[in-house]
């Protein structure tokens, strides 16, 4: 296998945003690497600081959010000379990334195809925009590339499409278009924030499909949010979960799918609705996330974690590398080796089986 | 403009028609069961008074009178003036009138909209900042105080005190005399305007399309002039035919106040009078601009939005 190319490293980003009820630390710490042509994910609950980390990637955050510290180092070859470069974004001013990074290099699908498409502009003015803007195309250069994307996301009749307008067309092709779009400039990193979200069922096993279809062609990297599993299990190489702002547990697909080692992790697995459970009942994790307006004290989880320790309440844990592997990672006492052995509630661990079994 | 606007214009324009028959006889009856007679001098004979009906053909019965009225009305004969400015013809006191309100009108609702426009873009864009509050007050006073105090206030400051503008319409300075309604009138448009820019900028800046705008990397000036104004605006477009139509309504005051002889005075004189033709020519004439309001309103609507482009294109 080839040396794994790093695009983005970011390490130890802390965020925070001034609200009327005080400052909210949303983003604790977090630490992800992407690699070229691969796929993480980041999966939590709502709140939990997904989307503001990618927003924080693209430089879109709201204007109340503050990047207190850390970095996120972007790697990439420079067009012209072909050298490798490397830039800290959370440096880089408003003008500079509005020029060289945003919808340039790194891209974004939004959540809901129905509300992200102005309803004023037609598609094709719509994709054409950011060649011209950013490439200074000429509008048959950017017309002639358009009709590509739109071929490359599935789109038939692609020159009448160039004429329609977002209502005339449906959730499905509208969320072709939004990838369309974010692919015109050929950038290197794919955000997708929660991009089947909003679909039919149906239409959301596509559009993932063209995702990956893309991201082969292209080597691009991508980056999905979700609170989704399912999803996760389809498409993502690398699995983070967070909580609270932080990343708690990190791993490949299988280590974080098979053996999940936190006990937040546990409870979305165990939370994850399936056919095989004769439970009446889908299981819940108790209690709410924590306000991040209150400053944490030891494990943000502990308060719902019925495995937490003692220690859980006063010191906040760091992450261990789980033996015998070097991409997963979890932060939680129960992995010291002093804590005592606690092993994943028995459904969840027939049911990860049992997925195993039907994924091999 | 494609074949199926023209088509639902049309439609619009055949509706419009039939509503203003129904108004016109709404109108006419209306008029009629005003208490008090044009023929008002008491000095007059039983004879007298019926040669003056036959002559303004008020002793047919009311059938016959609207019918001749709206047979005249479609020549553009609406009668005369029965007493306040005797025998004149209507279409021409009225006309004179209209014009200088229509032009009032129009005047106000440009400066106040480009200025309420420009207000809201502003406050919305500085949202929650000094900036913004400082708009939002300008626009509640605007909003809450009527356009004749203004219109007092300008009177008594600029006219008397400062002697900048003449205190009262003068024919021969048509454009000096005009500043003072004008500016009173624009007051309220450009509160309306400016809170109700406001609010729709800041929904079009939280939307999504526009997150999707600036992760295209465009800059911020594109963002906002290309992307979020023409949203923004489709709704404000909406209210200002009826700000227009009331301004012409609300005129009266600020007319009355500043002594231009526009339709308002006219109305209002005409009701006092019991002039039945003057009457009802103005009313008519409101409710005919009210309507092609609309009908501009909806069709400019369907131009700059095509959600609501009227009929399927393909």
């Amino acid at each position: 296998m080839a040396e794994r190319e790093r695009i983005l490293k970011i390490r130890n980003l802390n965020i925070s945003f001034k609200t009327d009820s005080g400052t909210v630390n949303a983003i604790r710490g977090v630490n992800l690497d992407l690699y070229r042509g691969e796929t993480i994910a980041i999966v939590g609950e709502s709140g939990s600081g997904k989307s503001v980390t990618t927003k924080a990637i693209m430089g879109i955050m709201a204007n109340n959010g503050t990047i207190d510290s850390g970095s996120i180092e972007y790697t990439w070859h420079d067009e012209n000379t072909g050298e490798v470069r490397t830039e800290d974004i959370v440096k880089l001013n408003e003008k500079q990334m509005q020029k060289e990074i945003r919808g340039r290099k790194i891209a974004m699908v939004f959540q809901d195809p129905m509300t992200s498409l102005n309803p004023t502009m037609t598609i094709g003015k719509q994709i054409m925009e950011p060649m011209i803007y950013h490439y200074g195309k000429s509008k048959e250069e950017a017309y002639a590339k358009s009709l590509e994307l739109l071929e490359l996301v599935g789109i038939t009749d692609a020159e009448k499409r160039m004429k329609n307008y977002p209502h005339q067309l449906s959730g499905g092709m509208r969320q072709r278009i939004v990838i369309a779009i974010a692919l015109s400039c050929d950038p290197y990193v794919l955000i997708c924030d929660e991009p089947t979200t909003a679909l039919d069922v149906t239409i959301q096993a596509k559009i993932l499909e063209l995702i990956q279809d893309i991201q082969k062609k292209k080597n691009l990297s991508v980056i999905y949010i979700t609170h989704d599993l399912g999803v996760v299990a389809k498409v993502a190489d690398y699995v983070n979960v967070m909580y609270a702002g932080k990343i708690i547990e990190t791993g490949t697909i299988d280590e974080i799918f098979y053996d999940p080692r936190h006990p937040y992790t546990w409870g979305l697995l165990s939370a994850m609705p399936d056919l095989d459970t004769n439970d009446p009942e889908l299981y819940t994790i108790p209690g709410t996330p924590p306000n991040l307006a209150v400053p944490v004290k030891g494990d943000a989880f502990a308060p719902r974690n019925q495995y937490a320790l003692n220690i859980d309440l006063r010191v906040e844990p760091p992450m261990f590398e789980v033996p015998g592997s070097t991409t997963h990672k979890v932060a939680s006492w129960l992995m010291h080796p002093n804590a005592p052995k606690i092993e994943m509630p028995h459904a969840l661990k027939k049911r990860l089986e049992k997925m195993e079994k039907g994924g091999k | 403009m494609n074949k199926s606007t023209l088509k639902y214009i049309g439609k619009r324009l055949l509706i419009s028609c039939a509503t203003l028959l129904v108004i016109s006889v709404v109108l006419f009856l209306m008029v009629r069961f005003l208490p008090g007679s044009p023929i008002n001098n008491e000095k007059l004979s039983d004879a007298q008074r019926a040669i003056i009906e036959a002559k303004y053909g008020l002793d047919k019965p009311l059938i016959v009178q609207y019918v001749n009225y709206f047979k005249n009305m479609l020549t553009g004969d609406f009668g005369v003036s029965m007493n306040l400015y005797k025998d004149m013809p209507v279409s021409s006191l009225v006309g004179d009138a209209a014009k200088i309100s229509f032009a009032y009108g129009i005047c106000a609702v440009i400066i106040g909209s480009v200025i309420g426009i420009l207000l809201g873009v502003f406050a919305a864009l500085h949202r929650n900042t000094i900036w913004d509050t400082l708009a939002t007050v300008i626009s509640v006073i605007g909003v809450s105080i009527p356009s004749f105090v203004f219109a007092l206030f300008i009177l008594i400051f600029f006219a008397a005190d400062l002697q900048l503008i003449p205190t009262m319409y003068d024919e021969s300075q048509v454009v000096y005399s005009s500043i003072m309604p004008v500016l009173a009138l624009s007051v309220g448009v450009i509160a309306n305007v400016a809170r109700f820019t406001r609010t729709e900028m800041i929904s079009v800046l939280n939307s999504e399309y526009i997150t999707l705008a600036k992760a295209k990397g465009l800059d911020g000036k594109t963002v906002i002039f290309k992307h979020a104004l023409r949203n923004a605006l489709i709704p404000v477009i909406t209210i200002l035919g009826p700000i227009l139509v009331n301004l012409m309504t609300g005129t009266m005051v600020v007319e009355k106040i500043c002594s231009v002889p526009g339709l308002g005075k006219l109305l209002i004189n005409s009701i006092q009078a019991s002039d039945y033709n003057v009457i009802l020519a103005c009313s008519f004439l409101y409710a005919v601009m009210y309507i092609f309001m609309m009908l501009i309103i909806d069709v400019s609507y369907g131009i700059i939005d095509p959600r609501i482009r009227l009929g399927k294109d393909d």
